[in-house]
């Protein structure tokens, strides 16, 4: 593990434009501009078109808008799925299964594994060993490519079995699932996380040798904190500076608001100081949490603090999280019992529902006001890619002077690159007009 | 007493969804193609159904086997039949498949080519959608044109299994 640096530069004035920035999740570019050595902008545009989730749920029952809010994203469907289903619960007082309960946190495993399994060696990796995409760090090594891909097989798996399909799956319902297996429809996810649990502990020791650009920075991190578990379903929204709130009081110390050159909300907390989600945040505000061999990789690779300090090691976060999630995957499995019936009875009533739970990529909090129907009147989601907008524009400042004596492309490919770090879900993340439809007119957006 | 089968000559994979009007075109299209083909046909290939292109579909191809992608394309005038070589596809910028594929086409097809051992042979064929929208039906252009879609499909199949049209 090594540390590569960049000098300091001074100049009268230096662009830096990425048009569409490659090997990440949706569309988006970035604008950088640097005065005399000093970072006067630093934009993460997001332009990809809003999707307008939050309108398209309006009028809908529960279980209804499961289904519609798996459709926002193709890699993290069951996130919104989640945070979705444990906000109608919450409200309604319905109480799941134990069983339900850990089928659920499985679940959760198989996003985690192949969403994190994509970005470590399909996106990220190829930053850190000077290749221009997946296809040339395949030709050069092979075996390493084909591990990434077998354990992204093993997550698409698990969500499979318990969702009904890899992409967009459909078995969540409030009160528990619409179907749950038999233990003899879990053998063969058994059998290959044994397999599996070996390739994530390879990733920890492979991401552990890259070597990554210098940068440090103190940053603010935000996750969920649960006293017995690391931090998927449950868990209280805590930071590194003493938050302290109950999962659907996002709202209490957390706001978005629209800037000119994103379709993206950014959230911002009242002193607006930025904080970051994530694999990063979760390692380092719950790694007492994280499974013995996750726990043990970790320690393994001495990068605790550097995940801290440093978000170019972010792959590492995601290796032990990889870890985690195959080894708690087993966990579940070997202790797996059908629960009595699928789903507990509810009855709708009115009310608010909100709940945040850790995506792939961090917290992501949804709220949504139920009408005398139990229908939803209205809804907010706030993905984790909007949260994180605000401090990866901080980090862009803070670490582009360290690259400007690099050659403007090589500088550029940093920057991107750290961008990358992050993970971020464009698509995932562009919702910014309230859309008004008024009767008989033709359609009006207002922002 | 029958040995295993052999493998086909041509790996038809259909993309898309279903329940997102026409991006379920693909489905929509084989699913009354298949019941048509003639025995000689139907002998050479094999049909996967994928909401997105995986590099799992493409690198395990068998020796010898050719693969047809199959799925809705936005840019052309809706309606388009699309024909392409797989590895012209990963070049044109005037159409994109339209199903939410995590990795760029290219990028799949690149890699799928390198742990396939040898680029992959064969070839797309699209239609151009109109709307993509969450329950919504096929559109009206797209239903006009799921004849020629389907006929375009049939040939390609048989081209890359060496079949003569009629045989």
């Amino acid at each position: 593990m090594h540390d590569i640096g960049g000098g300091t530069g001074t100049g009268t004035e230096e662009r830096f434009e990425v048009a569409g920035i490659t090997r990440v999740e949706g569309e988006g570019s970035l604008r950088l501009v640097v005065r005399d050595g000093l970072v006067t902008e630093a934009h993460l545009a997001i332009f990809e078109a809003p999707r307008y989730f939050e309108k398209l749920v309006v009028g809908r029952t529960p279980d209804e808008v499961l289904d519609i809010v798996a459709r926002i994203c193709g890699i993290c469907p069951i996130a919104y799925q989640m945070s979705a289903v444990h906000a109608f619960e919450d409200l309604l007082g319905v109480t799941v299964d134990p069983a339900v309960r850990a089928l659920r946190r499985l679940l959760y495993c198989g996003e985690w594994i192949e969403s994190h399994a994509l970005h470590v060696y399909l996106l990220h990796a190829p930053d850190f060993l000077g290749c221009a995409n997946v296809v040339e760090l395949a030709a050069r090594d092979r075996a390493s490519v084909e591990r990434g891909l077998a354990l992204k097989r093993v997550g698409n798996e698990i969500v499979a079995t318990l969702g009904g399909r890899p992409i967009h799956p459909v078995s969540v319902r409030v009160g528990g699932f619409s179907r749950v297996p038999t233990r003899t429809e879990l053998e063969p996810l058994r059998r290959a996380l044994d397999a599996a649990l070996l390739a994530a502990q390879a990733t920890v020791d492979w991401v552990s040798g890259f070597e990554a650009p210098v940068f440090e920075r103190e940053e603010r991190f935000v996750a969920l904190h649960h006293p017995d578990e690391y931090p998927m379903n449950h868990g209280r929204i805590t930071s590194s500076d003493g938050l302290d709130l109950a999962p659907g009081d996002w709202g209490a110390a957390f706001a978005e608001e629209q800037v000119p050159w994103s379709h993206a909300l950014q959230a911002r907390m009242a002193d607006r100081v930025p904080y970051l989600l994530g694999p990063a945040a979760r390692v380092t505000l719950a790694g007492d949490r994280l499974h013995p061999a996750a726990r043990a990789a970790l320690d393994r690779t001495g990068l605790a603090g550097s995940i801290a300090r440093n978000p170019n090691w972010s792959i590492a976060a995601r290796a032990v999280e990889l870890v985690h999630a195959t080894a708690e995957a087993i966990e579940i499995l070997d202790g797996y019992t059908p629960p009595e019936r699928p789903a507990e009875p509810w009855t709708p009533r009115p009310g608010v529902a909100a709940w945040s739970t850790e995506a792939p990529r961090g917290l992501l909090f949804h709220r949504y006001e139920l009408d005398e129907r139990g229908r939803v009147a209205s809804a907010a989601i706030v993905p984790p890619t909007s949260q994180n907008q605000v401090a990866i524009e901080a980090d862009l400042t803070a670490f582009a002077p360290s690259v400007l004596d690099l050659p403007h492309a090589d500088a550029t490919h940093r920057l991107e690159q750290l961008i990358r770090s992050y993970d971020p879900c464009i698509s995932c993340a562009t919702h910014f007009l309230d859309l008004r439809i008024e009767p008989g007119a033709t359609g009006e957006a207002q922002p | 007493m029958t040995g295993p089968l052999p493998p086909p000559y041509v790996r038809i994979v259909a993309c898309g969804n279903a329940d997102r009007g026409d991006d379920g075109v693909a489905v929509a299209a084989l699913a009354t193609l298949l019941p048509t083909l003639s025995r000689d046909l139907l002998a050479t290939i094999e049909v996967r159904r994928c909401e997105e292109l995986r590099v799992d579909d493409l690198a395990d191809l068998p020796e010898g086997t050719a693969c047809l992608v199959v799925d809705a394309v936005a840019g052309p005038p809706p309606g388009t039949v699309i024909r392409r070589g797989l590895e012209d596809l990963a070049s044109d910028l005037t159409c994109t498949p339209r199903s939410s594929h995590q990795l760029p086409f290219d990028i799949v097809l690149g890699l799928a080519g390198v742990l396939h051992g040898g680029p992959i042979r064969g070839s797309f064929v699209g239609l151009a959608g109109q709307g993509f929208g969450y329950g919504s039906p096929l559109s009206r252009a797209v239903r006009s044109a799921l004849p020629a879609f389907r006929d375009a499909i049939e040939a390609e199949a048989r081209a890359l299994a060496g079949i003569r049209p009629g045989a």
